[in-house]
């Protein structure tokens, strides 16, 4: 190895280590004028209007979780079917062909997915609100932001529980099928009981993945920084409101509080990020990666 | 007895229809999608083409084209970065153990928990809050800190499951362990890397928010030849322009929308091709 070489794996490993650590570094350092002004006003306070010195940003994060966990409820049966498909039925061309459509269905980017979803999905929403005899019915809001997030986390998700389910010992199955159980038998009692840590790892960390997606999010979700009353109501997300008001916030303290709210943004995607990559390792191989 | 069994043998090819045919229907969603970019697409292109919106006509031929290019520019930017990056950081913790080693595990983990929304601000308050300005040089840092945990997990494991007996024959030849690295570890697994870069790539070439944050986009450039200074990706253009008033502009995210794809598509191939070629 050259001494070149040498430097650049020494530099590119330090980047590697310290990137994280940066990013947190960087964005807790932006943030601390209004850790020690306002405290964390942002996480529990209710009203938001800068002007008036008012930093509450309590709405944002409760849309975020709202949105999150009707998106993994959305996307709970095609995971589960799609991911049980995969691991027992992708024989032939249909199989292939869904193998694929799964792929391209986690390459279609975000904001692709929520221009879809101002055809699609919120005259849809639309169409509902004026059957649930919403006020002034627009399509945007929470269950349109669900909707996008259930499409796009549901291939992540599916990929996977199919990893946990497709992990199982060869052994187990053949000695099940020994016993003359069928394959629905197998798959309904042994494989998914053994890989439910997995499956539960995979909407663990699809659940982190949503609250940080914000593009789609925000082209759907209406705005506003009220609470929720119902999955019919606007708001806006952690993520969302962070791509459509970080570049035009008024006051250094505004971008502060910003940077603050970035900042616990970061810290709940690792902790369910962590969170779901140890339950995965419950099952029978650990060494699936994430 | 034999009734139990037919029951059982029925109700397990039930579930087998039911879960192929579910699946079937499931996935159908992917293709309407595919459906709605492609006819918007090709329809909005066709009419720019023939002049029959005078306005999107003349965004195509300049927004789009720099679009087009700024994408390709920032992704394969950002993507050489997090080759380099990775392919050396993937070795390092492949061949050494300690310490290090486990801070450099932990740390390829949670640069991966990082939304990219949070690597666009990290760029945004290191090169352009300290006084820099909306580049796709600072988009390409973004993207590359998007690319690099991934790349240097999949380089990591590479190098890893290398066989051991490439070891031991380069070792009995009296090669060093830096030898080893530099002559056969990094040629052997160069391909699998580009592959994968490519792949990766194709899905950082969707990505918007970290580009909102650090090469900003605007809704304004269908003022051309006025051009402004705000330089667009693809996808940019997708956000920026979902919201403007006039229909006739606003076909221009279904334009873009279609170039993405064939983009990511063109990647995606490229990769397989790569890859299936190793």
């Amino acid at each position: 190895m050259t001494t070149a070489q040498k430097i650049l794996e020494s530099t590119s490993s330090w980047i590697v280590a310290l990137a994280p650590a940066a990013v947190f570094a960087v964005l807790a350092y932006f943030a601390a004028p209004a850790i020690s002004r306002i405290g964390f006003e942002v996480f529990f306070g209710s009203i938001w209007s800068p002007a008036y010195g008012k930093f509450g940003g309590a709405a944002f994060f409760y849309a975020a979780f709202l949105t999150s966990i009707l998106a993994v409820v959305f996307s709970a049966p095609f995971v589960a079917i799609i991911s049980i498909f995969l691991t027992q039925y992708a024989d032939g061309l249909l199989g292939r062909l869904i193998k694929n459509s799964v792929e391209l269905f986690a390459l279609i980017p975000a904001v692709v997915y929520g221009l879809c979803a101002l055809t699609v999905v919120v005259p849809f929403v639309e169409d509902l609100q004026i059957a649930f005899g919403v006020e002034s019915p627009n399509g945007y809001g929470i269950l349109s932001a669900s909707i996008v997030l259930a499409f796009i986390s549901a291939p992540y998700a599916t990929f996977l529980a199919s990893k946990a389910l497709g992990s199982a010992p060869d052994k187990l199955i053949k000695a099940a099928y020994s016993l003359g159980a069928t394959k629905r038998e197998i798959i309904l009692r042994t494989l998914l009981p053994k890989a439910a840590p997995g499956i539960a790892a995979a909407f663990f960390i699809s659940f982190g993945r949503c609250l940080g997606e914000a593009i789609a999010v925000a082209m759907v979700v209406g705005g506003g920084a009220m609470f929720a009353e119902s999955v019919f109501s606007r708001g806006d997300t952690v993520a969302s409101f962070l791509a459509t008001n970080f570049l035009s916030s008024e006051s250094d303290m505004t971008l502060s509080v910003m940077a603050e709210a970035g900042l616990a943004l970061a810290g709940f995607s690792a902790i369910f990020h962590f969170a779901g990559g140890a339950l995965f390792r419950q099952i029978w191989r650990g060494d699936v990666n994430i | 007895m034999r009734d139990k069994l037919k029951r059982r043998i029925f109700a397990d090819k039930v579930f087998g229809v039911f879960i192929v045919v579910s699946a079937a229907i499931l996935i159908s969603p992917v293709f309407y999608i595919l459906y709605l970019i492609l006819f918007k697409g090709f329809t909005f292109l066709q009419a720019a083409l023939s002049r029959e919106f005078p306005k999107l006509s003349a965004a195509l031929g300049t927004a789009l084209l720099d679009a087009i290019f700024s994408t390709a520019a920032t992704v394969f930017a950002g993507a050489a970065a997090a080759f380099a990056i990775s392919l050396f950081a993937g070795l390092r913790a492949a061949r050494k153990n300690g310490a290090f080693n486990k801070i450099l595990d932990f740390s390829i983990e949670a640069l991966g928990s990082i939304p990219p929304i949070i690597a666009g601000m990290f760029v945004f308050f290191v090169f352009i809050g300290a006084g820099g300005e909306f580049s796709l040089a600072c988009g390409s840092i973004a993207i590359a800190l998007f690319m690099i945990p991934e790349l240097t997990r999949f380089a990591r494991d590479v190098f890893r499951n290398m066989p051991k007996k490439i070891y031991e024959a380069a070792r009995s030849l009296g090669a060093n362990d830096d030898l080893i690295a530099s002559k056969i570890l990094i040629p052997a697994i160069a391909k699998k890397m580009v592959g994968k870069t490519l792949y990766l790539a194709s899905v950082a070439a969707g990505l918007t928010a970290p580009l909102l944050f650090t090469v900003k986009g605007s809704s304004a450039i269908w003022d051309y030849p006025n051009r402004n200074d705000d330089e667009n990706t693809l996808s940019l253009i997708i956000y920026n322009f979902r919201a403007v008033p006039e229909e006739e502009i606003r076909a221009l995210t279904w334009i873009a929308a279609l170039f993405l794809l064939l983009f990511i598509l063109v990647l995606l191939t490229s990769s397989r091709l790569i890859s299936e070629n190793d």
